[in-house]
């Protein structure tokens, strides 16, 4: 660990944990104590502890939650956090012997769109070279694209990147032969190779997008606090059309903040990591982030999936500092463009965060870092939770509504009435239901509090309705989520493994069919429930009518969502307007920019392998390793060049594709045989 | 437009070839295209040359077999591109294919014609033309600076611990 002494003393660290863990807990227990005298007036049924547990379970959860906000939100009203990472004096004395510091720009991709990934880099290096401090910093992508079209592209534009910023020898590329445990691997090869080059790294996503100003200043707070292995930024989604999109970010925008500064009242010194949009001190990371593949086999063995909890967790048991700089803005990423793409994100990160349980038996770590993973968990199993609840809740009250009240009984002459518990319970629901709406309206609140934000919200009204129509579409999407992530978390329990398939990041409307094939279930669950319900709990349907709501409408809604013109559409209203809308980042400008170029110039090469194209196979050539290839392997090359010859393209697969591109002599056979069968078109090369 | 001329004219370097007779149809017109892809653009140097690289091919692949013929002009057209590049990088065409690939790719790609200037501006390119050309050559990764990075033990309760043999 860092022999530096920690600018943040350590009681301030234990006396807001300890004030934030009791707030939770009264709040929990002061649910939990109205809801359980309800249910001990007739004496508790087996049903009914399980529904306690539950509830336990869930209102800790949302506890939590609002009580992050909250505590974020009164930070802010004053001012911000004085003890957040950007205003802890510096303790460089020991520091100012060193030679300046290298940072590595390191973007791990996989499959990605070559396009959208270059057209972010180039905005990000345009926007370092503007600060005047891009020499600091060299860029590398770190591809593991199987893909071999996108990987010939990859390279193509990486070399175009650096003839026109001139930068050869500051941006780098790399595609690795085997993509050993997925990203946290790709990372961790970069690290063995040239981690003695460079003092820090900051990891960035295939769609991050960051501030020069925002990375110079991550570097600064690093060289300020030699203690601190590691700084999240808190990045804002950016960057879509669809309606689905727009009300994310509209969501993200609006309500993050309060949220952040909750998150950094409570975890100071011991947060967290997100993957990406975080730098990282390179001797701490090396020396105890290397992952270990656990035992067993998927889904909860195997390579460690989300590797980014883990990491940050065995850089703070080393001793070391990892902090969320709340205040740091400049930092942005994209969101999933339609629902089934978001719940398609979420069935990876499901499966990474489930694995996570052996890791709260980890021996050895802090009761905070199981915490994490436990939080970690439970943002997935709260749905399965959710969704026992409701049907227990149903059962009991069609059990309630079958029981027959008994007015005379033992040697009572005056009739005893049933006793009502709807206060108890409607307090209780009325609890829960202010501790999620809450955070919404503190965030509110704050924008009041800030005249000069409210116009690019798009004003009062507009950023009031705002509020309400993502309220309302919040309400209509969680029961399709909870539906979905509890398909995941079952399948998951069930040892199915769902892979780590790329992302679709792009805009795309939904058909009819794509929305009833990922939705058809999902509405028949609903109208089922509902009839269920209606016929048998008439009571217990009317509550249930915003839950049947979001099943029934979920084929319109994800179609209507994914929808960029009716996005545009609000957009042009002010509905669901950002900051970042209204008055677009330089970077994010740039990144525009960047895209409208490459979409002008046609960059993107659509079509088979491209090795027709001398310029690209010269530079695919160029790259490949030069290694010796087995007899074996030789005719196994060859027969796969008959195949291709014979029978076509589409009868080989990736892979056998990618093998004959990655052997030079194979892939100048190739090139040859594009331009040697005049029975073909002349190649189109870009 | 000297830079290509030069390019063009390092290119037909070596034997002259006989004055090509008549080729099969399509051909001849995969050669020149060939050829334009590869940046020629004087269309009497990109005929010459194609005759050229056929004749040569001709003498290594029986009559009749015109996919062959079409194969080793191709390469006879690569051979005598690396041959040039080859010269101005004062590099050796067998013992260092990656390099000239590299040189051929930063030629290609390369959209600022002011290094071709520099490169071609001098049919016996001075090592300066060749320093130039090495500048913009494609340099996908620095030299490695290796650290250790050792795989974590992780013990749990309950579960199998990472350094347990199974």
């Amino acid at each position: 660990m860092s022999s530096h002494a920690s600018a943040l003393p350590g009681y301030v660290r234990t006396l807001r944990r300890t004030f934030f863990f009791t707030l939770v807990t009264l709040t929990a227990f002061a649910a939990l104590a109205m809801i359980t005298s309800a249910f001990l007036q007739n004496g508790i049924t087996p049903q009914e502890i399980v529904l306690l547990v539950l509830y336990t379970l869930l209102i800790l959860w949302i506890s939590t939650s609002f009580w992050t906000a909250t505590l974020g939100f009164w930070c802010l009203i004053w001012g911000g956090d004085k003890r957040s990472i950007s205003r802890l004096a510096p303790n460089t004395g020991l520091m100012s012997d060193q030679e300046p510091a290298r940072t590595a720009l390191v973007m791990p991709i996989y499959n990605e769109d070559p396009v959208r990934v270059f057209a972010g880099l180039r905005a990000i290096y345009q926007s370092l070279r503007e600060t005047g401090r891009a020499d600091e910093f060299e860029l590398f992508i770190l591809s593991d694209t199987r893909d071999p079209d996108t990987w010939m592209q990859e390279e193509v534009n990486w070399y175009r990147m650096c003839c026109d910023f001139n930068a050869h020898g500051k941006i780098f590329y790399r595609n690795r032969e085997k993509n050993i445990a997925r990203k946290s691997g790709n990372i961790e090869d970069f690290c063995r190779r040239w981690g003695g080059r460079y003092r820090y790294m900051i990891v960035l996503d295939a769609d991050s997008l960051m501030a020069g100003e925002t990375l110079t200043k991550m570097v600064d707070l690093m060289e300020a606090h030699p203690r601190v292995a590691l700084i999240q930024s808190p990045p804002l989604p950016v960057n879509h059309k669809s309606l689905f999109a727009r009300i994310l970010q509209f969501a993200s925008s609006l309500y993050s903040d309060i949220f952040i500064a909750g998150i950094n009242f409570w975890q100071l010194s011991g947060s967290n990591y997100w993957g990406h949009n975080a730098i990282i001190r390179m001797q701490p990371f090396v020396q105890h982030c290397g992952l270990p593949k656990l035992p067993g086999r998927e889904p909860f063995g195997g390579e460690i999936l989300s590797h980014d909890f883990v990491e940050a967790t065995l850089l703070r048991e080393a001793g070391w500092e990892v902090w969320l700089a709340a205040d740091l803005k400049g930092s942005y990423e994209e969101l999933p463009p339609t629902l089934i793409d978001y719940a398609k994100r979420d069935r990876r990160w499901c499966q990474g965060n489930l694995q996570h349980l052996r890791m709260v038996f980890a021996r050895g770590f802090s009761g905070l870092s199981r915490l994490y993973f436990l939080m970690g968990i439970m943002s997935y199993l709260s749905s399965p939770l959710w969704l026992l609840f409701l049907i227990l809740t149903g059962f009991e009250a069609y059990v309630q509504s079958q029981t027959m009240p008994v007015y005379f009984f033992g040697d009572n002459i005056f009739p005893v009435w049933p006793e009502s518990y709807a206060v108890e319970m409607t307090t209780v629901l009325l609890v829960t239901l202010a501790m999620l709406f809450l955070p919404k309206f503190w965030s509110f609140l704050l924008l009041l509090m800030r005249p000069k934000m409210i116009k690019s919200y798009g004003g009062v009204i507009r950023a009031a309705l705002s509020v309400f129509f993502e309220s309302a579409f919040s309400m209509l999407t969680a029961p399709v989520l909870m539906l979905y992530q509890s398909k995941f978390v079952i399948a998951i329990l069930l040892r199915r493994s769902v892979g780590w398939p790329p992302q679709n990041r792009g805009d795309h409307r939904l058909s009819l069919k794509e929305a009833t094939l990922a939705h058809g279930g999902q509405t028949l669950t609903g109208l089922g429930a509902g009839w269920l319900s209606y016929e048998y709990v008439p009571d217990f349907f009317l509550w249930l009518i915003p839950v049947l709501a979001g099943l029934v409408l979920a084929i319109p809604v994800s179609i209507l969502s994914s929808s960029t013109s009716v996005g545009l559409l609000a957009r042009k209203l002010g509905i669901f307007l950002t900051p970042e809308e209204y008055r677009a980042p330089r970077v994010v400008e740039l990144l525009h920019e960047n895209l409208a170029r490459a979409e002008q110039s046609g960059v993107q090469i659509e079509g088979e392998l491209n090795v027709a194209d001398p310029g690209t196979y010269s530079l695919h050539f160029a790259l490949l390793p030069d290694r010796p290839v087995k007899k074996r392997q030789r005719h196994q090359l060859r027969a796969l060049v008959y195949q291709l010859v014979e029978e076509g393209p589409e009868t080989l697969s990736a892979a056998d594709k990618r093998a004959l591109i990655s052997d030079p002599e194979t892939l100048t056979r190739l090139h040859t045989l594009a331009w040697s069968r005049k029975d073909k078109d002349i190649p189109q090369p870009s | 437009m000297n830079q290509v001329r030069i390019l063009e004219e390092m290119i037909a370097f070596g034997d002259p070839e006989p004055v090509p007779q008549s080729w099969s149809p399509g051909i001849k017109e995969r050669v020149v295209a060939y050829l334009q892809n590869l940046g020629l653009s004087r269309q009497d140097l990109i005929e010459n040359l194609a005759d050229d690289c056929l004749n040569r091919a001709r003498r290594r692949v029986g009559r009749g077999a015109g996919d062959e013929l079409l194969k080793r002009a191709v390469e006879e057209a690569q051979r005598r591109f690396d041959h040039a590049l080859a010269r101005a990088m004062r590099l050796s065409p067998s013992k260092d294919p990656h390099p000239i690939a590299a040189a051929r790719a930063a030629l290609l790609l390369m959209s600022s014609p002011s290094v071709d200037d520099a490169l071609f501006g001098n049919p016996d390119p001075s090592s300066e033309t060749g320093e130039m050309l090495r500048e913009i050559l494609p340099r996908p990764t620095p030299p490695e600076d290796p650290v250790p990075m050792a795989e974590q033990p992780l013990r749990f309760w309950l579960f199998k611990s990472t350094h347990q043999r199974s």
